[in-house]
């Protein structure tokens, strides 16, 4: 209980801070505009999209089913090397805290009648930061649902952390991203017997991006998790500029003519599922697991919860 | 005391009623609801099970839950129900007697036919349905979850998840809600259930409910049980010399399978603390790795830690002669196989993608160290497992599907005909 109330001395420490200064410096209103891209093109449910992949001589065809992703703590760093923090509009919605979620997905064409799929679209962080000295030069954010509100009980979250669709109850987390789409070059199983697969998931292809290796009582939301599955992203930024979030280079080096080797339809973030390997390093994670080697791999940038230091050598997003 | 020919009963406690009376003395215009007290009608020497705060048991809700137990509209084509899975005539683990669409046959390598059950997609789950018996004794649910400690989250898994999708209720969840709402027997069961509640039509109650239900199912008296009670003639002399093996340290059985329901998870009001274990047993080893098959990895998929590779509860035992197949994969056809695998220390599986040494598993608890037993130690302990099947429990009206007869969830009386060699017909 002590502990409690000095967290909170804390934080009205903190807010009435936070209140003082905002009256010295003026606050900026800000809109960061996201797009979905494949490739060159515009996302749409209702296209389907060649090349995708590696498929050799030319990739495969793939046909969305959701493209939907968790993003926190927004900041911008200046050419005087000043960290600026975007704080974001609670509108009820779409954002909530520090935390926003990019909806790209409308249910409509090959998107419709996909579990869990919601007509209403968002593209547009909105929020306000603190006019910088500096000129902006770059943007940070997080893929993800922050670790404070990860394991809470989701049946009583505020928008948007109430999704069933976004939510993995068996992990007692969030799904950080969902992308799913089917692409016919894809089999989902090697092993017929033994895949968890039929023929009404042939070709489907699951990449749900959520925190793995949870301990502790889900329900008291006290879950850790050691691989957090959370992308940090810095990217060359100014004011204006649209941030693209391509899912053909998310893909860029998976093969989709070759059968699901192992565990679930595509990638759900297991360590062991050979899915996650190349998605994960194009979202910037490592993927470690090594089934030869019984000793468990040191995970140099799973294991800080957050903003640590930039995610090296993802290429799901880029600045147009 | 015959503890299960009686109904559960409900007792107004003596200070509710008092302050009930006061309270109606002194303003009298005012509309009070009367708390019932729930009674665990348990047998003696059974510790009672932990009350949940946030969601107390009443008679109204074990009623609700049960109703939500038998409905196929928790599922997103409306086909199946949480007893499409979980038939009580196998303490309500799958029956394989049942086509229902819910199980089928599949092979592991070259051991044999093993049977999975389905979920609405089609999709095959790769885990054993597990049988409910004694679920408010019990301190994790699922076979490896270590996250999973409430029933009502577990429920979610069944009717949300995507990998594998059982259920298949995601995206359907405002239709079930409509359709509940205005069903006349739900209307009277959910504010019953939960007075509290301005709109008690949600799928958090749905969830409360069937925790309330499912925590409900208790079986204490299989022979066993009359046994360890004083009914000496309840255990065949075969199935006492069974119990003997069983708890020895010659066959280590009851190190996993011990306790009040025959598994170490265990939890109730008279522990400091619930009790988790979860061990590996041998059972694959593959590329001499101690790897297990993919999807079946235990408590690895949550913890990521290479030590914890094939660790899964050893579930209870109670009513295990109704259960099969066995362990978590179905993978092991019936009883006799299983003491196949625990003589040998471990299974060998000599060809296809998951060959390997069991035994040579190393991760593997240290109790399965294997055993030899002469063909009668054999009978004797099947017998003695045997001893452990509750047929009241698995014939007790209170948790039999309570829709009237024609109803969509009443199935084909044909369904419920039991096969003529169950082990509870007379």
């Amino acid at each position: 209980m002590k502990k409690i109330s000095l967290f909170l001395i804390n934080l009205i420490y903190i807010y009435s801070c936070a209140q003082l200064h905002d009256e010295e410096k003026p606050k900026l209103e800000i809109e960061i505009p996201f797009a979905a891209k494949v490739g060159s093109e515009n996302f749409s449910c209702s296209r389907e999209y060649s090349g995708i992949g590696a498929k050799p001589g030319g990739g495969s065809t793939i046909k969305p089913h959701d493209f939907r992703f968790y993003v926190h703590d927004f900041e911008f760093v200046t050419n005087l090397g000043e960290i600026i923090h975007v704080k974001l509009r609670q509108d009820g919605s779409w954002q909530y805290e520090n935390v926003a979620l990019l909806d790209f997905e409308d249910n409509s064409g090959h998107c419709a009648n996909v579990s869990g799929n919601t007509a209403a679209t968002n593209h547009v962080i909105h929020g306000t930061y603190e006019k910088p000295a500096g000129s902006i030069e770059k943007i940070r954010f997080v893929v993800g649902v922050p670790e404070h509100l990860n394991h809470k009980d989701r049946a009583v979250a505020p928008p948007p952390l109430n999704l069933a669709s976004l939510h993995w109850d068996w992990t007692t987390g969030y799904k950080h991203a969902r992308i799913d789409f089917v692409s016919d070059d894809f089999k989902n199983s090697n092993n017929e017997e033994f895949s968890g697969q039929s023929a009404n998931s042939t070709g489907k292809f699951n990449i749900h991006l959520g925190a793995t290796g949870c301990t502790g009582v889900g329900s008291q939301g006290t879950a850790q998790c050691s691989v957090k599955n959370r992308p940090v992203i810095e990217l060359t930024f100014r004011l204006g500029q649209t941030i693209v979030a391509d899912l053909k280079e998310l893909l860029a080096t998976t093969d989709l003519s070759v059968k699901d080797k192992n565990g679930p339809k595509g990638c759900m973030s297991s360590q062991t599922d050979p899915e996650c390997k190349e998605v994960f390093l194009n979202f910037g994670l490592d993927f470690h697991f090594d089934p030869q080697s019984t000793v468990p791999t040191e995970r140099r940038r799973n294991l800080s919860s957050n903003t640590v230091y930039p995610t090296s050598g993802q290429k799901f997003f880029r600045v147009e | 005391m015959d503890f299960h020919s009686k109904n559960l009963t409900y007792v107004l406690s003596f200070s509710l009623c008092l302050s009930t009376l006061l309270a109606c003395s002194s303003a009298p215009t005012e509309l009070l609801t009367i708390q019932e007290e729930f009674v665990w009608e348990l047998p003696p020497g059974v510790p009672l099970p932990r009350e949940l705060a946030d969601n107390p048991m009443s008679a109204a809700k074990i009623e609700l839950g049960r109703y939500l137990f038998y409905d196929k509209r928790l599922s997103g084509d409306g086909r199946f129900s949480c007893a499409s899975c979980h038939h009580q005539r196998r303490s309500f683990a799958d029956d394989p007697h049942i086509d229902d669409g819910s199980m089928e046959s599949s092979h592991l390598g070259t051991v044999h036919a093993i049977l999975r059950p389905y979920g609405i997609t089609g999709e095959e789950h790769p885990r054993n349905a597990m049988a409910l018996v004694n679920l408010a004794w019990q301190s994790t649910y699922t076979w490896a979850n270590p996250l999973l400690r409430k029933l009502r989250t577990q429920a979610l898994i069944p009717l949300l998840g995507e990998n594998p999708v059982e259920m298949g209720l995601l995206g359907h969840e405002s239709r079930l809600l409509a359709e509940i709402e205005v069903d006349p027997i739900y209307q009277r069961l959910f504010p019953k259930a939960f007075p509290d509640r301005k709109n008690p039509f949600t799928l958090d109650e749905i969830t409360l409910a069937l925790e309330a239900f499912q925590r409900s199912l208790i079986s204490y008296d299989a022979p066993f049980d009359r046994y360890q009670r004083g009914d000496h003639s309840a255990l065949s002399s075969s199935a006492r010399r069974g119990m003997e093996l069983f708890f020895s340290e010659d066959l280590e059985c009851f190190h996993c399978h011990g306790g009040l329901n025959f598994t170490l998870m265990e939890d109730h009001r008279q522990l400091a603390e619930p009790s988790i274990d979860f061990a590996n047993t041998g059972l694959y080893n593959i590329g001499g790795l101690g790897l297990y098959p993919p999807q079946n990895q235990g408590l690895f998929e949550f913890t990521q830690k290479i030590m914890d590779m094939g660790k899964f509860k050893a579930p209870s035992l109670r009513n295990v002669e109704l259960t099969a197949p066995y362990m978590h994969d179905g993978s092991v056809a019936n009883l006799d196989e299983v003491l196949d695998h625990y003589s040998a220390g471990g299974r060998t599986i000599s060809s296809g993608p998951f060959a390997g040494v069991g035994s040579a598993n190393p991760f593997k608890s240290g109790f399965v160290k294997g055993f030899t037993l002469t063909p009668q130690e054999r009978a004797d302990i099947i017998a003695f497992l045997k001893s452990l099947t509750d047929c009241r429990f698995i014939t007790n009206p209170k948790y039999a599907n309570p829709w009237p007869a024609g109803h969509r969830n009443k199935p084909d009386p044909l369904d419920e005909l039991p096969e003529s060699s169950h082990p509870c017909n007379p």
